[in-house]
């Protein structure tokens, strides 16, 4: 089977194809945090916490994004940056 | 020994059915057939694995890893098929200019058609970039016969000058069910309709293919 050589197809076509969008996924790029962070922890009951559970992976979020929220909705300072899911910027 | 880019900046007129046709009907022929499913949604990869098709399938929506990739592809297989995004993208630009022969899928509508034209002047581009011709043919899907839409269609395609595949594919169940059942039409109108279509590519793609007589 002969080898097609396609080494020249970018080289060649890299102009044209500057003028359309890309189909990348922007990646995110997460600032640095502006203080320290700190572990926290607490216990809760076995069901509350698969509830819990649950409740995060319907809103395809992390347990940590969803708690976050709900203190942000109740009016503590929680920030974008802190809201981010990491789990979406892993490469595959 | 080929590679044929399914291209069209509309969505919808049927790229994936053709991909998923010329590629069980190469398997038929004897030929080794590997897929690159550049489209976000990558229903071509994903109606592989399901239906557990016996083709190498590659997603890739970076463009900057169509061309090594497609490279790789075509050093194992005689045939590559190349899905792309139903919009004009880099990586529809690197599929196009990697292709011995671009087809560009159309349906019965005047959006499909304008979009074919845009799809043909893109390929044209290329070529000139690219200093070789990339042959380039639009396929009628989703076809009526007998009916005047399909009659203006063929006039509009005509006026455009755009070059056509002769072989139609009709608006028949069985390339619908394909998409569930994993079953590509071999046998009855839509089996002959993929043959031809198959048979046409094939020959534009790479002259000196020839076909391996089947047993029916």
């Amino acid at each position: 089977m002969s080898k097609k050589n396609l080494q020249s197809v970018t080289a060649s076509l890299t102009d044209l194809a500057a003028t359309m969008p890309s189909q990348k996924p922007l990646s995110v790029v997460r600032s640095a945090p502006s203080e320290p962070r700190v572990q926290f922890s607490f216990n809760m009951r076995k069901s509350l916490r698969r509830e819990l559970d649950r409740l995060a992976a319907e809103a395809d979020t992390t347990m940590q994004s969803f708690v976050l929220a709900a203190l942000k909705d109740r009016g503590l300072n929680v920030t974008d940056d802190d809201l981010l899911d990491l789990r979406k910027q892993r490469p595959e | 020994m080929s590679i044929i880019t399914l291209a069209s900046s509309k969505g919808g007129c049927g790229k994936t059915t053709v991909a998923r046709l010329l590629l069980a009907h190469a398997a038929r022929h004897g030929l080794r057939a590997g897929a690159l499913d550049a489209d976000l949604n990558h229903s071509l990869a994903d109606w592989i694995k399901q239906h557990q098709a016996p083709f190498e399938v590659r997603a890739e929506i970076d463009e900057t890893r169509i061309v090594p990739t497609v490279s790789t592809l075509h050093e194992r297989h005689d045939l590559v098929v190349i899905d792309t995004a139903g919009a004009a993208t880099q990586a529809t630009v690197f599929a196009i200019g990697c292709a011995d022969l671009v087809l560009i899928p159309l349906k019965l509508s005047a959006a499909d058609v304008t979009e074919a034209a845009r799809t043909m002047a893109l390929v044209k581009s290329a070529s000139t970039m690219m200093n070789r011709e990339i042959v380039a043919r639009v396929v009628l899907t989703g076809f009526k016969p007998r009916t005047s839409v399909a009659a203006h269609v063929e006039q509009e395609i005509a006026s455009a000058k755009m070059p056509d595949i002769k072989s139609r594919l009709h608006d028949l169940v069985a390339f619908e069910e394909m998409t569930f059942n994993g079953i590509v039409p071999a046998t009855g109108p839509a089996g002959m309709q993929a043959e031809a279509l198959f048979a046409e590519a094939m020959a534009l793609a790479d002259p000196t293919y020839q076909p391996q007589k089947l047993a029916s």
